[in-house]
């Protein structure tokens, strides 16, 4: 025992700062699609959008809509309309609402990121908040995430937010995976056991949207069809940052970085 | 046909039986059981001459879990989402549940039964007889599935396993795939193992249609596969750790999972090496500078952990003898990856049937011969060296040159591609059909964790409920792959 005792000495502490200072969006960000600064350019607009796998691009007269909960950031937009779009990365990405990912641009006018904040939140979790994870249906990569979440670089617990086993602590619940016919019961229960007040975030392109498989017989295409959902945290998988990040947002922990990132929804190249 | 020439072609069997028993006779690997549609099912075998693919009309189905005991969950499989009607237990046997039994005469006479029990019906009744189910949704941040346990006082009667919960229909949705959009799907169908179902799927194409890939482009998927291999590799050792409650050693298991994962982030700019991959080679070039510097502190970092871990008597005592398979059970199944090698097996992709930079490349394929907890243990510690071994090596023999080889506009039609490559819980397996116009019209991916999670029970069954938990953490399978 004694030995790991100190080897963690010597090993020193490696968690980051964030939401105290700004980690490095290179290596946390969870990669996104997002829209060059100088706006977006009619040319090539429409072959990214007919490309897109997901659907996340429409395109319009006045200009285009990239929304975010169902990016799943393959890279397509940014290979073949390299002067509209541009590989993005962003931590600070979850929206209280599906249109607070929804971004609307004119052609040629510089991208302004929606709103992501829409409603005041009041809810007696500033100091601890609880979190029951269900897995719906995900490909495994949010689980990894989650389970990083633990890991010293990050160490949720420093800030007060926990993963808890049993649905009757939990005051929010967090759902992977477009919630598949198996499992949509089993979410509606975890729900049902968990006290008032409660919140539902929706990790994942496919807890948003159904992401690649929105076409899927087998599955609702995303956690809205099941349950209301209160926030939103988009990517494929979200990185740990992201996972925070909404957490935060849920709680309504308010931190000086946050407040300051709070306004918009934050993807930038 | 062999494994490196072309794709090989799937005949129409004229005896399908008789070529299964060929298979068996020769000794041959069980590798899987696929509907291609309502009326044919693809059959594959893999031996010394490579794997051996062949296609059988539904009103000749033969049943393949006789002669290869793994073939019944595929079989279900396929009789559920396909409706084939395949003779003998597959048809009938609990789709996607699997059951194991203790043997009852270990307790004793004590259950005075007459009858034998059925399926998941403990061997007695009793109030001692405690029954529990775990799950779908389970304690921590995991995968959905349910295990239903009979147990009594610490000793665990029956386990009956439930997969599919999370069952998205992923097969289906692939079809929708192009060849631009293939690796996009393929990477999405298994989260963690990304790198290698994306290039299993990319070698298909690649094979069917005689795409040549560039050097580079080899060499730079090959150094992707094996940081995605040590990157799974650490966090399947520090759940171990987790599981034998020793907090800070799955900390520092974790933390070297974080640096790998980062790594990848900075390569590719996805933490899961995603949007790497393209069909004919990479979607664009990778920077490796300093990569090769990199993994030898990782490696130097690596092996101080496992030291560490193999010096912890309380964690190395919590693994003897836990979940032990036999050699002879993981043979007859042909169980891959770590839980394959740790019994003794010393089936890997990379060496027997080599693609891409694996072909001239020299390596060792760890084994262990107990086939409990440690020895998958051991086999996932010398597999992360044996990786980052191999990542200098990449790095240094990488020359210069395109990445991009030239992606046929539509697959081949009328064809049936078959690719694979091996992933950090075993072979994975992509089978690709198209249509006249050259759309998809299935397309199956079956990785490590499809094939060995039906064996798991087997390791549960007659064990103690204490090491349940260690147990499935060295089995370190995911979920997501299985139910698709």
């Amino acid at each position: 025992m004694f030995r790991w005792i100190a080897r963690g000495i010597r090993v020193g502490k490696l968690t980051t700062r964030y939401p105290y200072s700004r980690p490095e969006r290179e290596a946390l960000g969870s990669p996104l699609a997002a829209i060059r600064p100088e706006g977006p350019r009619r040319d090539g607009a429409a072959a990214a959008a007919a490309a897109c796998p997901t659907g996340a691009i429409a395109v319009d007269d006045e200009g285009l809509t990239l929304d975010l909960g169902r990016c799943v950031a393959c890279g397509l937009c940014w290979a073949l309309a390299p002067e509209s779009f541009v590989a993005g990365r962003g931590y600070a990405t979850a929206a209280d609402s599906r249109e607070g990912l929804r971004w609307r641009c004119a052609w040629d006018a510089p991208p302004r990121p929606p709103a992501r904040r829409t409603r005041a939140r009041a809810g007696p979790w500033r100091r601890s908040f609880h979190v029951r994870h269900v897995d719906a249906g995900s490909d495994g990569a949010v689980e990894l995430e989650l389970g990083q979440l633990d890991a010293p670089q990050y160490d949720l617990h420093r800030l007060g937010v926990f993963l808890t086993a049993s649905p009757r602590h939990a005051d929010a619940l967090l759902v992977t995976g477009p919630v598949t016919a198996a499992m949509a019961p089993a979410v509606r229960t975890t729900f049902e056991a968990m006290p008032e007040p409660k919140l539902v975030l929706a990790a994942g392109s496919d807890a948003i949207s159904g992401g690649l498989w929105a076409g899927s017989e087998v599955a609702a295409g995303g956690v809205d069809a099941v349950l209301p959902v209160d926030v939103y945290i988009p990517g494929s998988p979200p990185g740990p940052l992201a996972l925070i990040d909404g957490l935060l947002l849920a709680s309504g922990r308010r931190f000086p970085l946050l407040t300051e990132a709070d306004a918009t929804t934050d993807v930038a190249p | 046909m062999t494994a490196r020439g072309r794709s090989p072609a799937a005949p129409l069997a004229a005896d399908p039986g008789g070529e299964l028993e060929q298979a068996a006779e020769r000794g041959d690997r069980f590798v899987l059981l696929v509907a291609l549609d309502r009326d044919r099912a693809l059959y594959l075998s893999f031996g010394a001459q490579g794997y051996v693919p062949f296609v059988a009309e539904r009103s000749e189905l033969p049943d393949a879990a006789t002669l290869f005991p793994a073939a019944a969950s595929y079989q279900a499989e396929a009789g559920e989402l396909f409706g084939l009607p395949f003779p003998g237990r597959g048809a009938d046997a609990g789709a996607r549940a699997e059951v194991a039994r203790g043997p009852a005469a270990g307790l004793g006479g004590a259950s005075g039964q007459d009858r034998a029990p059925a399926p998941g019906e403990p061997p007695f009744q009793g109030d001692a007889l405690v029954r529990v189910p775990f799950g779908p949704v389970r304690d921590g941040a995991v995968e959905s599935l349910l295990h239903r346990f009979h147990y009594l006082g610490e000793r665990i009667l029956t386990l009956e396993q439930h997969l599919g919960f999370k069952h998205r229909g992923a097969e289906g949705c692939l079809t929708r795939a192009t060849v631009q959009t293939l690796p996009v799907f393929a990477e999405r169908v298994s989260g963690p193992n990304s790198v290698a179902f994306a290039l299993a799927a990319c070698q298909a194409v690649e094979r069917a249609a005689e795409v040549a890939v560039p050097p580079r482009a080899e060499t730079l998927r090959a150094i992707l596969a094996e940081l995605e291999r040590v990157a799974n590799h650490f966090r399947d050792i520090a759940r171990i750790a987790a599981a034998t409650t020793l907090r800070v050693g799955a900390a520092q298991g974790h933390a070297l999972q974080e640096w790998t994962q980062r790594i990848g982030a900075r390569l590719t700019g996805h933490r899961f090496l995603r949007g790497a991959l393209a069909v004919g080679g990479l979607r664009s070039d990778i920077e490796v500078g300093g990569l090769a510097d990199e993994a030898a502190r990782a490696e130097a970092d690596a092996r101080a952990y496992f030291e560490a871990l193999e010096a912890t008597e309380l964690f190395v005592d919590r693994l003897e003898t836990t979940g032990a398979l036999a050699a002879e059970r993981a043979r007859a199944w042909g169980a891959v990856g770590p839980v394959g090698r740790g019994s003794g097996l010393d089936g890997d992709v990379r060496k027997d049937a080599p693609y891409g930079a694996y072909r001239g490349l020299d390596f060792g394929v760890p084994r262990q011969q107990r086939g409990d907890a440690l020895a998958r243990f051991r086999v996932r510690c010398e597999e992360v060296l044996t990786s980052l071994y191999l990542v200098r090596e990449l790095v240094g023999t990488l020359g210069e040159g395109s990445v991009c080889g030239e992606a046929p506009a539509a697959f081949p039609p009328d064809a049936l591609m078959l690719g694979w490559a091996e992933g950090a819980r075993g072979e994975v397996v992509a089978a690709l059909a198209t249509d006249a116009q050259g759309m998809l019209r299935r397309a199956a991916l079956r990785g490590g964790s499809r094939h060995n999670w039906p064996l798991f029970p087997d390791t549960v069954t007659d064990s103690y409920l204490m090491d349940y938990a260690i147990n499935e953490a060295s089995w370190g399978l995911t979920v997501a792959s299985h139910d698709r």
